[in-house]
């Protein structure tokens, strides 16, 4: 699947479904949170953060309604479907493995 | 993921394109005003914030068209524009296109007309439930040459009775009344029935009811059904009809039914139902065919075993159940035949639909070689156009995909033409006469034939356009010099064309092979003699009625006792009132006509020496004849007297044989006062002296030898219905057809004539089939070879473009026109040469196809194969002669100085 080959969108996904664990949120919150949760490691563009929203409604782990931001205008407000928290858990575990594997493998050669 | 979500998001992402588009343009601008605000609350003047906030978007279009490419559907966008892309491609290229698409249509046209009637008549199931139990069971006894062998009644309610491979089991005969009730006493084609025929096909009335069991027990009255046409024609459609009476040859007959439209069993023709009057012990004659239902499970193979067997024990049982004078022997194959019953109904048409389709496909193949060359030719001039897109970063996958798409909107434009080309072809095979084709008036546009339109323009194009597709793919990949593409066509491209019309050649051989065999047989069957002089030869048949109303009108029956002397007479009037009008040389009766379908034979015995009868019968034609009969026809007598008015009912038995039987019965001795018999009765009374010998006849199909014959006088075994013959005095033979119909109505005007036909349009009927097959795989063959020429032509064409360069050289070195002339020539030749020598090895594998349908030709019959290669050959040079006279005028200066 693409989400292995392609590293970075595969992570942004992740960061995106977990920013949505904690609450719905609309673009721009999305993409604040996802820095914060990285303190900052990761800058969310439009460019990718709009493509990986799409997508991931799209499979239906995400589910998208018009609300009122806080600044009183309309947005698009994105929250995680049930489908998406077990998805959320999965990549958790899977995210684990591979850093825990790839962790001691570093460390075994170096 | 579940298929429905993404089911329901394709649908809203192609359907509410709009919405779903406007949604992502406010969603992508409240982000945006979301940025600037963030920017503007940490202090930043409004418009600097706007700024940094369209910068940090990364511009609005981008994020759009990535956004897109997520979407399910997304491909349906790229479809879109690759189908927009290849309709201006197309669009550019007018005459490339027109030619292309014109092409696939003949090729498509052709396998599309052949294939709805391959559809509608081999591979439609029976308009019945469940119709793969239905079959129809005949019987054969090969030793005595019946190999089409029909039931008489004892032989059908014994299968129907003892088989337990059968549900149910019905049978059918074919019949004919002459209807009245109202209006002019018409002829009309019946079948009768056994009373569970209907229930075994699973066919039930429209209106009313159809026969109810029992209803086929001899001595009810007479009950008939009606077809959807008659029904209409008779009674304007009226829905009370059910009840009223309609008289068949004079029988008052209930109606109890009328049928649904589309029911034609057992075909078209038929428009009245009348039920059988089944006696078990009638063992004769032999007219029935059994229709029955096939338990589940059961094969008809199956039900072959089961049935050969109650066959052979009746034969053993009860020896004239065989139908045969002698009882079969122990170790004699009497046997039936069970086969499902569309493909019963069909058999006849199997052989040459099937040849005419594959003969489709091939011309399929032609045209699509043709394009194929077509778009080789193309690519070299896309070669530039292709090596920019890849030089701008297109993907190979990319490339290919865009040349792929623009192929199949050639294809489904070349099956759109094809339907158009097919159209007309449909319409015309609607309106071949009945009979012909089984089913033909099932033959239309359903969307299986327009299906297959589709999927073999679609398949036309990918075949067309593989090989030059996967050649620019890969040259525009892997080159290293991508602009350096020229005018010449590559080496490779040129083998790949050279081939492609080696390959039209083979196939075209092949379609000219074929043709051109079935032509030589169709000619040689018309050169056949008959044995008589059919020219100005009136024919039409007539059917008296009982006399005696009330009388129940047995189809199977012959003339009852009672009735003979008065039917005779009624034709001796007919004989005489015929002979008598202005314009006619000599008329005459006979019980059946010839190439007529009342044909009808029986088993014969010949008493080899006095007094001893032979070993057993021999199957033999028997026609009731008037006095007068073998002149009119031209039939010469060879000894002996014909007939004459004396041979009556209780006069000396008497018969008159041809020379066929005489030689086969007697050979090398004098037929006449020997005596025959036939049937199985061994009464004294059946016996009757030979008093003369007419020459071999040919009356049965002109593609069989000589039939025997035994002609027997119509005064003595009188027939109610006969067919009458007339010479014209004239040389026109229709022009007495109004002069019969007048003695006719001078004589009794409620027989109706039928059948009025010249004897040379009954024989040309009788090879019409074959002269519709010849008259389409001519009109295929003719496309192939068009299409062949304009291939070679194409090719040379291009050949001598690409090497105006070597030619300039060689004929600067001095090379003079005539030597260009010959090279350009020579190529050509040998391309069509190998193709044709392909072609020919091929011709070898049509030969099973084929040899069904040959008369008196052998597949490798050598001066049609002479001819066809004589004709591709002329064709190739004359195809290659423009474009040689071209190379000659090459002028070799100014293409020198080209580069």
């Amino acid at each position: 699947m693409a989400e292995r080959t392609e590293l970075l969108r595969g992570t942004l996904d992740v960061l995106i479904l977990k920013a949505l664990a904690l609450g719905e949120n609309h673009g721009l919150g999305i993409a604040r949170r996802v820095e914060q949760l990285t303190r900052g490691a990761f800058e969310v563009k439009a460019g990718s953060l709009f493509p990986a929203l799409h997508r991931l409604e799209e499979r239906g782990w995400l589910d998208a309604t018009w609300g009122e931001s806080e600044t009183r205008r309309r947005a698009r407000y994105y929250r995680l479907t049930a489908a998406g928290r077990r998805r959320l858990r999965e990549e958790t575990g899977q995210w684990r493995r591979i850093a825990a594997a790839i962790s001691q493998a570093l460390a075994a050669t170096s | 993921m579940p298929l429905l979500r993404r089911l329901r998001s394709l649908a809203r992402n192609v359907l509410r394109r709009d919405q779903v588009e406007h949604d992502l343009d406010r969603e992508i601008e409240s982000f945006l005003q979301d940025l600037t605000d963030e920017r503007i609350a940490a202090g930043m003047p409004p418009e600097q914030a706007r700024r940094e906030a369209r910068l940090a978007l990364g511009g609005a279009e981008q994020v759009r068209e990535e956004v897109r490419a997520v979407r399910a559907g997304s491909f349906l966008d790229a479809l879109a524009q690759d189908l927009r892309f290849g309709a201006r491609m197309l669009r550019r290229a007018p005459a490339f296109t027109a030619v292309a698409v014109v092409t696939l249509a003949l090729g498509i046209g052709a396998v599309t007309s052949i294939f709805s009637v391959v559809h509608a008549i081999l591979l439609r199931p029976l308009p019945y439930p469940e119709p793969d139990r239905l079959v129809l069971l005949r019987q054969a006894y090969p030793q005595v040459g019946l190999t089409f062998w029909r039931l008489s009644q004892a032989n059908f309610l014994a299968y129907r009775d003892r088989a337990t491979s059968f549900e149910t089991a019905g049978a059918y005969t074919y019949a004919g009344y002459n209807v009245s009730g109202g209006g002019e006493p018409a002829r009309v084609q019946a079948a009768a029935v056994s009373a569970n025929l209907f229930a075994t096909l699973g066919a039930k009335a429209a209106l009313g009811r159809t026969f109810l069991p029992g209803e086929d027990h001899p001595g009810r009255r007479l009950l008939v059904l009606l077809s959807d046409g008659e029904w209409r024609r008779r009674f304007g459609g009226d829905p009370g009809v059910v009840g009223r009476t309609l008289l068949l040859d004079n029988v008052p007959a209930e109606i109890v039914g009328v049928m649904p439209k589309d029911f034609d069993f057992p075909n078209r023709a038929v428009q009245i139902w009348t039920p059988l009057d089944l006696d078990p012990s009638r063992t004769s004659p032999y007219l029935l065919l059994l229709v029955a239902r096939l338990r589940p499970g059961v094969t008809p193979q199956a039900a072959q075993e089961e049935t050969t067997g109650i066959l052979t024990t009746m034969s053993a049982a009860q020896p004239a159940f065989a139908g045969g004078p002698t009882p079969p022997g122990p170790g004699a194959d009497l046997h039936t035949v069970v086969r499902p019953l569309g493909e019963a109904l069909t058999s006849r048409a199997r052989t040459p639909l099937l040849l005419l389709f594959a003969a489709t496909g091939l011309l399929l193949l032609i045209a699509c070689a043709n394009v194929a060359n077509l778009v080789l030719a193309r690519s070299t001039a896309r070669a530039r156009e292709i090596a920019v897109r890849f030089a701008l970063g297109a993907t190979a996958a990319r490339v290919g995909r865009q040349l792929l798409t623009e192929l199949l909107l050639l294809g489904a434009l070349g099956g759109a033409a094809g339907l158009l080309v097919a159209l007309p072809i449909l319409a015309a095979a609607r309106r071949l006469p009945t009979g012909f084709l089984p089913r033909l008036e099932e033959v239309r546009l359903d969307p299986s034939v327009l299906a297959a339109a589709l999927v073999s323009g679609l398949a036309a194009a990918i075949l067309a356009g593989l090989l030059p597709a996967l050649r620019l793919a890969r040259g525009g990949a892997a080159s290293d010099r991508p602009l350096q593409a020229r005018t010449t066509a590559a080496p490779g491209g040129r083998r790949a064309s050279g081939a492609l019309v080696g390959l039209q050649f083979a196939l075209s051989l092949l379609l000219l092979v074929g043709s051109g065999l079935l032509l030589r047989s169709l000619h040689r069957l018309m050169a056949v003699d008959p044995g008589f002089d059919p020219s100005r030869l009136m024919t039409l048949s007539l059917d008296l009625p009982p006399r005696q109303a009330g009388v129940y009108a047995n189809p199977l029956g012959a003339v009852a006792e009672a009735e003979q002397e008065g039917t005779a007479r009624f034709y001796d009037r007919v004989v005489e009132a015929v002979r008598a009008q202005p314009g006619i040389g000599d008329a005459a009766l006979a019980s059946s006509l010839p190439f007529g379908a009342d044909l009808d034979s029986d088993m014969t015995v010949c008493e080899r020496r006095e007094g001893k009868a032979g070993e057993e019968g021999s199957l033999t034609l028997i026609v009731r004849t008037s006095p007068g009969f073998f002149r009119t026809l031209g039939l010469p007598l060879l000894r002996g007297r014909d007939f004459t008015e004396t041979d009556r009912v209780g006069g000396a038995p008497v018969a008159i044989v041809d020379e066929t039987l005489a030689a086969a019965a007697w050979p090398g001795e004098d037929a006449i006062g020997r005596r025959i018999r036939y049937g199985w009765d061994d009464g004294p009374e059946r016996w009757k002296t030979i008093v003369g010998v007419v020459a071999a006849v040919r009356d049965d199909s002109l593609d069989h030898g000589a039939e025997p014959h035994m002609y027997i006088p119509f005064g003595q075994e009188p027939r109610r219905r006969m067919g009458l013959v007339a010479r014209s005095a004239t040389d026109d033979a229709g022009a007495v057809a109004g002069g019969i119909r007048a003695a006719l109505r001078s004589v009794d005007p409620t027989v109706p004539a039928f059948d009025v036909r010249s004897m040379e349009e009954t024989m040309g009927l009788s090879l019409f089939e074959r002269r519709f097959t010849n008259l389409l795989l001519g009109a295929f063959a003719a496309t192939a070879l068009l299409l062949a020429a304009a291939g070679i032509y194409g090719v040379m064409s291009l050949e001598v473009a690409s090497r105006f360069k070597e030619i300039a050289v060689r004929m600067a070195l001095g090379a003079r026109p005539g030597n260009v002339f010959r090279l350009v020539l020579r190529h050509g030749a040998t391309l069509a040469a190998a193709g044709m020598a392909a072609g020919l090895l091929g011709s070898l594998a049509m030969t099973r196809l084929l040899s069904g349908l040959l008369f008196e030709v052998r597949p490798s019959d050598p001066p049609t194969l002479c001819a066809v290669v004589l004709i591709l050959g002329i064709v190739a040079l004359l195809a290659c002669a423009a474009p040689a006279r071209r190379a000659t005028r090459v002028d070799p200066i100014a293409a020198l100085r080209q580069d």
